[in-house]
This record gives structure tokens, C-alpha cells and sequence, in this order.
């Protein structure tokens, strides 16, 4: 019986730290995201960058 | 491209899922004869390995994809399938070490399966350091290709070679899935989904990351 | 296509000549390995018996990896790469070219090392050096072939040579595992005959090997 509990108890961790993996990305990723807005706002704001850099991009104004 | 991947509906599917397969390794199973409790680790352990040789097949197609199409894509799906792949293949050494102790008598015996992961586990941490170190994206990304083609071949030759370097190996134990008593092959194949939607999940939200840290690269160059 | 990976052996070949820097480090560092070994084991009959094989490999891989990490880096160093890629020929003449030089250098090495072993480790070969050289031929190939790929792979890297054998020997592992047991069973006196499963596993490999390197590796010089 006590190997069971302790069998239990590693299975739960294996799995808390399996889960605390996924949380971290997902975290992560929520956190990329709403840079990315940011960004995406700042350019829509009309504050569109550097001129010369976009044209070497080839995008147009 | 990085719209968020919303997956809070399969996070809750698998934490109901994850619920129910310790309900079922714990309770539900019954205890193994020969091997006593700890043949429970089988649940944890042949689905971890099930799914890492899937990740590092996935690198493998991945590789392949991307030096025929170039795109980043494919790369970055190599290497989040990487990555993923060798954090369960730490999980099925470190789970067949903890099964291997009370069976054989050893932390580490040479079971053909466990080494074949044990050189699995190099070759793919080889991989990301090779990614670690190759400088410019585009470099990167071809010879992590090459590298994870070729790993992935290696395998039969690893298999192989294990069976041979052990000379007879003793009982092994996923032969026995064959034979398995119904409650075990339920609870098994419980434990496999569970693990699949898991790995689906991870991998989804690492190749976001991904994708999505590329998108802030190329927007920091627009803003000033 | 024949032609073309002469014409880069003899011109490898040539340089090495002249300069012999590839060559000597090998054997000097294989000499070390030689001297380390034999100090930390002692000259205890039986040990040596068990252990010969093992220690011929694991010096002959350590030699084999400081010279091929070398291979490629001379090149980059002195701005020939771009010259050979330039070219009109095939990427795989390059890679076969290169494999053969290396074998050709290792192999002396290993004609070297060999004498020295015996007279260190007061080890008589008497009749069984003629069947040995299967062996050890068959080993080298297949983890020089190994080796020249990620030899160009981790010349383009940061880490340069420090990689190299965090990336070859895990692969490379079915090789050894052939060509050790083979080589234990022919010291053991048994007949090469015995020593089949391993020499169908390094043929395999070697094969397997070549094939791959020939088709790889125009990706993994692609750039210059």
C-alpha cells in the first residue's frame, strides 16, 4: 500500500510539472500576443517607421 | 499568421481526461501479479514513449518538408516537436529506470527500447544544440533539417544494435501488450489518449510561440 | 563524377603531405589516449583481455573525431570551400572525396596505434591480424562517414569542433557497437565467423551511411 501512495504521488508530480510546462508556453504565448498587438496598434496610430527601411522592403507607403 | 491558438477547450478536455486516467491507473486496474505495483508505471511509461517516437518522427518529416519547400513553417514545427520529444523521452528514461529498479534489480539495464531512447535522447539534444549554436536563421533551420533526417534514420541500426549488445534480453515488458487483460488494456489505452491530447496541446502552443516570436521580430523593425 | 573526387583526394592528400598537421595530431593524441588508458588500467592479463576492444575503439574514435573536426574548418579557414563549391561538379564527389582522404588518414592511424597497443598492454596479436582488419576496416568507414557529415555541419556553427562529436557519436552508435563486439570476438580467437550478426550490422551501416551522405549533403554546403 505505501508503494502505491508513493507511486501516486510521482505520477502526480510528473504530471503537475507536465502541466506547469503548458501554463509557462501558453503564458508565454498570450504575452507575445499582446505585444504583437501593441505593436500592430503603434503602427496603425500612423506611426509607420522608418520611410526608407519600408522601401527597401519594397512595401508601398 | 499568430493569432493565438485558443485551446482552452482541449486544456479542459485533458484535465478531465488527466482526472480520470490516475482515477483508472490507481483504482480501477488491477494490480499486475508478478510484478506487483509498480506495473503501473507501464501506463505512464509506453505512452510517454509511444508519443516521443512520434515527436521525433515529426522532426524527421518536418526536416524533409522544409529543405523541400523552405518555409518557416516546417522549421519551426521541427523544432518544437523536437523539443517536446525530448522532454517525454527524459520522462520514459527516468520512468523506465524507476520500473527497471524492483524488476531487474538495476537502475539501468540494457533493454533495447531503453537504450534505443537513451541515444534518441543525445541525438535530439544534439539537435537543439546545434540550434543553439548555427547563427542565421536560414542555416539553422537547413542543418537542424539535415541533422533530424538523419537522426531519425538511425534508428532501426539503433534498435538493432541495442538486441545485439545485449545479447538476450529479459523479459520485456510492452510484449505483453498482446495478452492484456481488458481492464488493463482500457485503462492503457486511456492513458494513451490522454497523453496524445496532451502532447497535441504542447505542441500547438510551442510552435505558436514560435511563429509568434518571429511576428514581434519583424514588427520591432517597423516601429521605430 | 570519378574523376572529380580523385582530383579533391589527391589534392587533400597532397596538402596533408606537406603539412601533416591532420595527420600528426591524430596520432599523437591517439598515442596519449594509449598511454591514459594503459596507466589507468594496468597490465593485469585478464582486465586486458576484457577490455582490449574497447580501448583500441575508444581510442581510434577519439583520434578520428580531433581530425575530422578539422577537415572542413581548414578549408573555411583558408577560403577554399568557396572554390571547390564553385566548381562544376557534384556535392557528393566532395563528400566522398573527403570521406575517402579521412578514412585513408585514420586507417594509418589505426596501422600505428595497433603495434603500440600490443607492445603497452603486452598484448600479442599472433594470428589475428589478419582477420581483425574486417573489423576495424568496416567500423571506420562507417564512422568516418558519419563524421565527415556532421564535420561539415559543425564547421558552420559557433560551437565549431566542439560539436562535432556531440553530434556524431550518438549516431555513430550502431558503428561502434558492431565494430567493438566484432573486434572483441576476433581478440577472443573465435572465428570471423561468429562475428556475423555485428559485420551484417556495420555493413548496413555503412552503407546506409554513404547513401545518406551522398544525398544530404548537398543541403548542408549549400551556402559559401
Amino acid at each position: 500500500m505505501k508503494n502505491l501512495t508513493l507511486l501516486f504521488f510521482a505520477y502526480l508530480m510528473i504530471w503537475i510539472g507536465l502541466f506547469a510546462y503548458l501554463l509557462f508556453l501558453i503564458q508565454r504565448g498570450l504575452a507575445l500576443s499582446r505585444e504583437i498587438a501593441a505593436l500592430k496598434q503603434a503602427l496603425a496610430a500612423g506611426n509607420k517607421g522608418d520611410p526608407e527601411k519600408r522601401k527597401d522592403r519594397g512595401e508601398t507607403p | 499568421m499568430a493569432r493565438g491558438f485558443d485551446d482552452r477547450a482541449i486544456a479542459w478536455i485533458l484535465l478531465v481526461a488527466m482526472v480520470v486516467s490516475l482515477y483508472m491507473v490507481f483504482m480501477y486496474v488491477p494490480t499486475e501479479r508478478e510484478m506487483g505495483i509498480i506495473q503501473r508505471i507501464f501506463y505512464f511509461h509506453v505512452p510517454l514513449a509511444w508519443i516521443s517516437f512520434l515527436a521525433f518522427l515529426m522532426v524527421c518529416i518536418a526536416g524533409i518538408q522544409y529543405l523541400r519547400q523552405r518555409s518557416r513553417w516546417w522549421d519551426a514545427l521541427g523544432t518544437s516537436a523536437a523539443e517536446i520529444g525530448v522532454l517525454f523521452s527524459t520522462l520514459v528514461l527516468i520512468t523506465g529506470s524507476i520500473w527497471a529498479k524492483p524488476i531487474w534489480g538495476t537502475w539501468w539495464t540494457w533493454e533495447p527500447r531503453l537504450v534505443t531512447f537513451l541515444i534518441l535522447w543525445f541525438i535530439y539534444v544534439g539537435y537543439l544544440l546545434l540550434r543553439a549554436a548555427a547563427g542565421d536563421d536560414e542555416r539553422k533551420a537547413r542543418l537542424a533539417a539535415v541533422v533530424g533526417i538523419v537522426g531519425f534514420l538511425d534508428v532501426p541500426l539503433v534498435f538493432f544494435s541495442a538486441r545485439l549488445l545485449r545479447g538476450l534480453s529479459p523479459v520485456v515488458f510492452t510484449r505483453q501488450g498482446a495478452g492484456l487483460a481488458p481492464p488493463m488494456l482500457w485503462t492503457l489505452l486511456v492513458s494513451l489518449a490522454t497523453f496524445t491530447l496532451l502532447f497535441v496541446l504542447l505542441l500547438r502552443q510551442r510552435l505558436f510561440l514560435e511563429l509568434a516570436r518571429d511576428e514581434v521580430e519583424s514588427l520591432k523593425e517597423l516601429v521605430p | 563524377m570519378g574523376r572529380a573526387i580523385l582530383t579533391l583526394l589527391w589534392k587533400d592528400l597532397r596538402v596533408e603531405l606537406r603539412t601533416k598537421e591532420i595527420l600528426t595530431t591524430m596520432m599523437v593524441l591517439a598515442l596519449l589516449i594509449l598511454v591514459i588508458l594503459n596507466v589507468a588500467m594496468g597490465q593485469n592479463v585478464v582486465t586486458v583481455k576484457l577490455a582490449a576492444s574497447g580501448v583500441l575503439w575508444v581510442v581510434f574514435t577519439f583520434a578520428a573525431t580531433l581530425g575530422l573536426s578539422r577537415v572542413f574548418l581548414v578549408e573555411k579557414e583558408r577560403g577554399q570551400l568557396s572554390g571547390i563549391l564553385l566548381a562544376p561538379m557534384d556535392r557528393s564527389a566532395i563528400f566522398l572525396g573527403k570521406m575517402i582522404g579521412s578514412t585513408i588518414l585514420v586507417l594509418l592511424v589505426e596501422a600505428v596505434a595497433l603495434p603500440v597497443f600490443v607492445v603497452l598492454f603486452n598484448f600479442p596479436l599472433g594470428g589475428r591480424v589478419g582477420p581483425l582488419l574486417l573489423p576495424l576496416f568496416l567500423g571506420t568507414v562507417g564512422f568516418i562517414a558519419v563524421e565527415t557529415l556532421f564535420s561539415a555541419i559543425s564547421a558552420q556553427t559557433r560551437l565549431r569542433e566542439i560539436l562535432l562529436p556531440l553530434l556524431a557519436f550518438p549516431v555513430a552508435m550502431p558503428a561502434l557497437v558492431g565494430a567493438v563486439g566484432a573486434t572483441a570476438k576476433v581478440l577472443d580467437g573465435l572465428p570471423l565467423q561468429s562475428a556475423a550478426p555485428e559485420l551484417q550490422l556495420l555493413v548496413a551501416f555503412d552503407i546506409l551511411f554513404v547513401a545518406i551522405g551522398l544525398v544530404v549533403f548537398e543541403y548542408v554546403v549549400e551556402e559559401e
